[in-house]
């Protein structure tokens, strides 16, 4: 492949952890010319949730009759009081919201509680759910919403001083729901170009040419490669669900901070299943482990090679930050596929 | 590190850790200190291979097979990939109180049917209960005894082959399926085999170097196994990597990497490309010609993916675990 010769130097941002992934598997960064650099975002959902969230979590798992739903990776999270979740007898890995739903119906004598984290992606089967809970009336089951859209993120990204992102690699799968036009203000409001791509490193090369070309014709517009799924109102019926069942409110990112609108919360009809209210949980805290650069790496401020713990006592056995623990972090991207005598 | 963590029975770097720092050290003699998949003893007659394997798989019974099947197909591999005719087992099993006799006479009929196919008698064996809670179901150590065939080596040349005898990574995917109670379309069932008729077939060919069996820490933490104590490198690419589709689609929804997920009745051979071509017509199954030696970057392992890239694989870190997205 070849491609277009950049007129300055640029960097682009590939959001979503699955794409960090696929560009460190297929070793794209390899091929790209020098002068376009890719950068990591804030799009791993366990790596932006702060880790107070898993000492929280580690407490609530102790009150009697609980039982704790989570996704796998945020399991090996180290948290700052308690080492991890991990082994605890009372915390169940599930798949999906659902799943933690038909484990509530089967435990009625638990309070299950599904730790809620992700975008836009995961919100719909959440809200799912919830309205599911509500129909059958069941009250042993909870949610812990730490759902996050993407939007607010960029923005705040975009107005850090020196920010150094002249376009971005769009996250197909957030695009799937949100739409073309979900990403319109990149262009619109930031003067930058975004490509809604898939997953295949083909879609992924293709869509950075056209970061390229847009960028050396100082046109910013938002394109789409991955049409196959997305579409430009997105999906609809998602995008309903989740405003029956969800409102925005504030919400901490771990290397952003608190972000206005940028976090979901369960409306005021389904506070019943809403595990921040039923339990009196104290809001989360932006608390860091010493010497992790975490947050400057999901800034796109630096590398992970960039910081001392990487690689050094920071790795996929024994992870210090999030970038390391899930397998779509940029940590743990880098040192399980990128080798440093071949970048 | 204080504890045994659930890492170090993955076969990926913290296994190596445990097994090199603490258990080589302590028990050190010569017939361990090489670390193939058995050990080969003096004996008036014959050579002699010995191995030992513990499974406790759970579920204990999971598409494909069982933990019966997987502890006798498990030790005969070892015997096999060690150059042996496997020919003696013990059985040694673990079991919880509570446990149902029906389904343990399932898994001794599995465990025979699986010897008595391999032409191996089961000789010998212990049982011990333990107390309700204290233990998974059923867990089962086998031992086995086989002739020496064939002395492998590490004894490599450059450009030599490397040869996989069917897709990889369908264990680890059925167990993960049968665990997590996940249901896809289309037929995932365990790759879990015995190998020995496929090990006869490799051992008749003089250009054979060494046969391994690419168990816990898949087929990439094997190959790095294979090559970190000669003198040479490994190039695998990604294009011939036999995958199983349904395989392929767990691993995109999960984000596991089929590279890493363990198999059971596979067997990589490294010996020259004309022996290795006809080789893989004689398996069958999808056997074929994954990757090459090199001297070029020694005891390291890159993959030449499809997009033409280059890139190094590590052995296994940590437990795969499901990814939220």
């Amino acid at each position: 492949m070849h491609f277009s010769k950049p007129k300055r130097p640029i960097q682009l941002m590939e959001i979503c952890g699955t794409h960090t992934m696929s560009i460190a598997r297929s070793g794209l960064k390899s091929l790209l010319p020098d002068d376009v650099k890719l950068i990591s975002g804030p799009g791993c959902p366990v790596c932006v949730t702060p880790s107070s969230l898993i000492d929280l979590a580690y407490d609530l798992a102790q009150r009697p009759n609980t039982l704790l739903c989570s996704y796998g990776d945020l399991l090996r999270i180290p948290g700052n009081k308690y080492s991890s979740l991990q082994g605890l007898p009372q915390v169940k890995i599930c798949l999906s919201c659902m799943d933690a739903l038909t484990l509530a119906k089967e435990n009625p004598s638990k309070n299950v509680i599904f730790l809620g984290v992700g975008f836009e992606t995961t919100a719909p089967g959440s809200a799912i759910a919830i309205l599911e809970a509500q129909r059958q009336n069941i009250q042993n089951f909870f949610f812990l919403s730490l759902l996050k859209q993407t939007k607010p993120a960029i923005c705040t990204l975009l107005e850090q001083e020196n920010t150094l992102i002249d376009g971005f690699l769009c996250p197909g799968h957030v695009a799937a729901i949100i739409g073309e036009q979900g990403f319109s203000f990149l262009p619109n409001q930031y003067h930058r170009p975004g490509v809604i791509s898939g997953f295949d490193p083909e879609d992924i090369l293709y869509s950075i040419e056209l970061l390229i070309q847009m960028l050396n014709q100082d046109k910013p517009a938002i394109q789409n490669t991955y049409g196959r799924i997305v579409k430009p109102q997105g999906n609809q019926t998602a995008q309903a669900i989740i405003q029956i069942v969800f409102e925005p409110q504030d919400s901490l990112w771990r290397g952003l901070g608190n972000i206005s609108k940028s976090g979901l919360q369960l409306k005021k009809e389904y506070e019943t299943w809403d595990a921040w209210k039923r339990f009196n949980l104290p809001p989360l805290t932006n608390t860091e482990p010493k010497g992790c650069q975490c947050a400057s790496i999901l800034c796109g401020q630096k590398e992970p090679k960039q910081c001392p713990l990487f690689k050094t006592v920071c790795k996929p056995q024994t992870p210090i930050g999030p970038c390391m623990v899930s397998s779509e972090g940029a940590c743990a991207a880098s040192y399980l596929y990128e080798s440093e005598d071949l970048l | 590190m204080n504890d045994i963590l659930m890492d170090h029975g993955s076969g990926g770097q913290l296994t190596s850790d445990l097994i090199d720092e603490l258990i080589v050290p302590t028990f050190k003699n010569q017939h361990l200190t090489e670390l193939k998949d058995g050990a080969i003893l003096p004996d008036p007659q014959n050579k002699l291979v010995f191995s030992t394997d513990s499974f406790v798989v759970d579920p204990w019974k999971f598409p494909g097979g069982d933990i019966g099947k997987l502890a006798v197909c498990g030790t005969i591999n070892d015997l096999c990939m060690a150059g042996g005719i496997p020919k003696y087992l013990s059985c040694s099993l673990i079991v919880e109180e509570g446990f149902h006799i029906d389904d343990l006479k399932t898994i001794l009929h599995s465990m025979q049917q699986t010897a008595k196919n391999a032409d191996v008698s089961i000789v010998t064996g212990d049982t011990k209960v333990i107390e309700r809670q204290k233990g998974n179901q059923i867990y089962i150590n086998t031992a086995g005894i086989g002739i020496l065939q064939r002395q492998t080596s590490y004894q490599y040349q450059e450009n030599d082959v490397i040869v996989l005898s069917g897709a990889m990574g369908c264990h680890g995917a059925s167990i993960f399926m049968a665990r997590e109670d996940i249901h896809l379309q289309g037929e995932l069932l365990s790759d879990c085999a015995c190998l020995k008729e496929k090990a006869m077939k490799a051992m008749a060919y003089d250009s054979l170097r060494i046969l391994r069996d690419p168990t816990r820490g898949g087929v990439a933490t094997t190959c790095i196994e294979l090559i970190e104590k000669s003198d040479f490198g490994m190039e695998l690419y990604e294009a011939l990597l036999p995958v199983d589709p349904n395989v392929q689609t767990l691993c995109d929804l999960l984000g596991f990497d089929p590279l890493y997920l363990a198999c059971e009745g596979r067997m990589l051979c490294i010996m020259n490309e004309n022996d290795a071509k006809q080789l893989c017509e004689q398996l069958k199954d999808g056997a074929k010609i994954i990757g090459k030696i090199t001297k070029e970057h020694p005891q390291k392992l890159y993959l030449k993916t499809k997009i033409g890239a280059t890139r190094q694989l590590h052995k296994l870190s940590g437990q795969p675990l499901p990814r939220i997205c």
